[in-house]
């Protein structure tokens, strides 16, 4: 095992390998605050790349509702079980992780603590959709935040961890991070069906195919990436909860870089599960109406100052922050900059190209409900 | 030192220096002798390459091979289910075959779904080599392995296990591009287009494919991680569960002619693995054996020459104790008459001595 820097637990800790960053890394934020759980994004990955025969139960992007959903089951509960105590020195500028990751975590002659769901737990992806946190009580006052009655839809996919414990897990060494954009995938030439990475990851995204026999997982759609584009599940989202770019490193935090600006700068978009030790690149900013206990755990101890930024925007603290958050599935473009110009929030591709004008305030008009014109009533006048 | 202490010191060195002798020259083994090295049987005609209930295996002897949880790289298996193999090999002028069988209460020939694994065994084999040879080889150690995996058998020879038969119920009416009806059988509905969705299968992968021709991978590796499927196949093999024990015959003809496989003769050295699905064993969690020498040629019959030279040294030895314990008695008889006349003479001395004190 080597030692490896987590910024995410803002410590050194134990990893298969050594340390080796990609040149850079696809990020995305996505604001859970602004999800519908309309699972576009689960179908619009479905459509594409799992509708083979074996991959029936197979979603890479899932929607969970919690606290309850969770696909497959208990996939979060169960690792957090197994972790011990985890908890957070906040004394240090960030947060520092005084609890094991699972690679710290992993018994004797393991090289990840983790566990094998079977093919029933895989068989309920949304399993508990809508349900609250507990029975709906009448007495219960509902319109404070945080509300005492709660639930927030959770979309998922492959974090493409800076240290993927599916990659760590590869006796056969079939799983490589790219170099390029830090895109985690399965060498489909190289798996023997081991399915150690299935065992390992604690998010749970690598599966076992029925018919091929090997494992697979998200591909962070790359082809799209190659070119400059959005993931399917990025830019067929109907909530328009999410940003797609490059993250760096916290010390290399570039402010005008939307996916740095939410991490670094703005700390309002957190990853999950940090305690595991992964450092995942898929941040969320914490739905700001649920039990901060949960968040807490779920988002790590940033999650109450996320949730606190969040509301400076409605209170028209952060037009920056706002710009950026309108930003969200405005283009399909990998956006590497964007600027607050005025009234509208712009967005520039990697290669510095705008090729996004947002307005912070979308103008409204109202026609009359009768078109003379047409000589038709407006079925829409706004 | 007495006679008798003599005689057996004379007897104990004697044997140890035949024992060293016969060890050396290799006529008997060290200690834990079984299983250090396979004999293989010479057969005429066909090797029951696919029989493993042959009764020609009856002219191979059998070696025990104990069994270990392998615990060089991580994941290890924690323990070995199987902790013993039974082997033995047969070969006619062109071909090898091995015969391995164990006891495993459960048969696990699917890998279907998510916490199926199969039942596998696995020999790899090397030349002798002076240096170091650990388990998958090294970079200076290139190994020829051959995998028999019951999933692989089960295939062949009850068809693929598709979804339908461990999901019985289970109904989708489309697959892109696919043809036919539902359920779509792989791989005849999944032709051209179709096919870049089961993309292990499309990609050549030797696991993902549906129309396996042997249940035996012949593969290589350089140490661990390296292992690769042969681009020639050449190994065969079957095998049968009953009652609770695998059978499994793992053969090949000893030069293939291909680079990869290790020629097998004299004084090669194989291994065995053996992986247990029910305990989820797979890859690295498996068992291992260390390395035995294999060996094709019975050396000359020296158990005559043996008997006689051992008939020889035992003459000897006892003729020696027996000269020895004569010499001792005759050196010991004119001490005595020394004795007594130096007692007979030395009487009156004494006498008058006494009286003096
Ligand atoms: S989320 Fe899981 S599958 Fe994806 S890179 Fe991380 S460990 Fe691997
Ligand atoms: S498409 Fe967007 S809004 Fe709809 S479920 Fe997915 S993440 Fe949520």
């Amino acid at each position: 095992m080597a030692d490896v820097h987590n910024w995410q637990l803002n410590r050194q800790m134990k990893y298969q390998y050594e340390e080796s960053r990609p040149d850079k890394q696809v990020s995305a934020v996505f604001d859970i605050n602004k999800c519908i759980a309309c699972q576009t994004c689960t179908m619009a990955c479905k459509t594409t790349w799992t509708s083979g025969k074996g991959q029936e139960y197979m979603f890479w992007n899932s929607v969970e509702t919690k606290p309850w959903g969770s696909y497959p089951m208990g996939w979060d509960v169960r690792i957090l079980d197994k972790l011990g105590p985890q908890n957070w020195d906040k004394t240090t500028d960030l947060a520092t992780y005084s609890g094991k990751t699972i690679f710290e975590k992993a018994p004797p002659g393991e090289r990840v603590e983790g566990w094998r769901p079977d093919d029933m737990d895989w068989a309920y992806p949304n399993r508990g959709e809508d349900e609250t946190n507990e029975a709906i009580d009448d007495t219960k006052y509902h319109l404070t935040i945080p509300h005492a009655i709660w639930n927030f839809y959770f979309a998922r996919i492959c974090m493409h961890c800076t240290y993927p414990a599916c990659l760590a897990a590869c006796p056969r060494k079939a799983i490589y991070k790219r170099k390029e954009d830090g895109i985690v995938l399965i060498d489909q030439e190289r798996c023997r069906g081991y399915r150690e990475c299935v065992r390992a990851c604690p998010y749970k995204r690598a599966m076992y195919n029925h018919v091929t026999r090997t494992s697979e997982k998200c591909i962070f759609c790359y082809p799209a990436v190659e070119e400059g584009q959005w993931p399917r599940c990025m830019r067929n989202c109907i909530g328009k909860i999410r940003i797609v770019g490059y993250v760096n490193k916290p010390e290399d935090s570039v402010p005008d870089n939307p996916i740095d600006f939410l991490v670094h700068e703005k700390k309002i978009a957190l990853p999950i599960l940090p305690q595991l030790g992964l450092e995942p690149n898929i941040y969320y900013i914490p739905p700001i109406h649920s039990d901060l206990k949960f968040s807490r755990q779920m988002f790590g101890p940033g999650a109450d100052d996320a949730v606190q930024t969040y509301k400076d925007i409605t209170n028209g603290n952060e037009p920056e922050l706002r710009a950026v958050l309108l930003l969200c599935v405005s283009t399909d473009k990998i956006l590497g900059r964007f600027e607050l110009q005025g009234n509208e929030a712009v967005g520039f591709d990697v290669s510095d190209t705008e090729v996004v004008r947002v307005p912070l305030k979308e103008p409204v008009i109202v026609r009359d409900f009768y078109d003379p014109v047409h000589d038709v009533y407006r079925h829409n006048i706004t | 030192m007495d006679k008798k202490t003599r005689v057996v010191l004379v007897l104990i060195v004697s044997f140890a220096v035949v024992l060293t002798a016969l060890q050396y020259q290799g006529w008997i083994s060290g200690v834990a002798a079984s299983g250090s090295s396979l004999m293989t049987a010479e057969v005429d005609g066909e090797l029951p390459v696919t029989d493993p209930e042959n009764v020609l295996w009856n002219k191979a002897t059998p070696i025990d091979v104990p069994l270990s949880a392998q615990g060089i790289t991580t994941p290890t298996l924690r323990n070995a289910t199987i902790d013993t193999l039974e082997v033995r090999s047969l070969r006619n002028d062109t071909h090898v075959a091995f015969r391995i069988t164990w006891t495993d209460a459960t048969k696990n020939n699917r890998t279907t779904t998510n916490l199926e694994f199969r039942d596998a065994v696995a020999i790899q084999i090397a030349e002798k080599s002076s240096e170091p040879l650990i388990c998958m080889g090294a970079s200076y150690a290139r190994m020829h392995i051959m995998q028999w995996k019951a999933d692989w058998q089960a295939d062949i020879e009850e068809g693929f296990r598709d979804l339908q038969h461990s999901f019985p119920n289970f109904w989708n009416d489309y697959y892109p591009y696919a043809m036919g009806e539902p359920p779509y059988r792989v791989p005849e509905d999944f032709s051209g287009e179709a096919s870049q969705y089961l993309v292990g299968y499309h990609v050549g992968n030797p696991f993902s494919d549906p129309l396996k021709v042997t249940a035996v991978e012949d593969a290589v590796a350089e140490g661990f991680s390296t292992i690769e499927t042969q681009e020639v196949q050449n190994a065969v093999g079957r095998g049968v569960w009953q009652d609770g024990t695998w059978s499994v015959v793992i053969a090949r003809a000893m030069d293939t002619g291909d680079s990869n496989d290790t020629v097998i003769k004299e004084e090669n050295i194989v291994a065995f693995a053996v992986w247990d699905g029910d305990g989820h064993d797979v890859g690295s969690r498996k068992a291992t054996s260390t390395w035995i020498t294999f060996r094709t040629e019975e050396g000359p019959d020296y158990t005559l020459y043996l008997l006689i030279i051992l008939l020889i040294i035992i003459v000897a030895v006892i003729v020696a104790a027996y000269i020895l314990s004569r010499r001792g008695k005759r050196e010991e008889e004119p001490e005595k008459t020394e004795e007594k006349t130096k007692k007979v003479k030395e009487e009156p001395k004494e006498e008058k001595g006494s009286d003096e004190d």
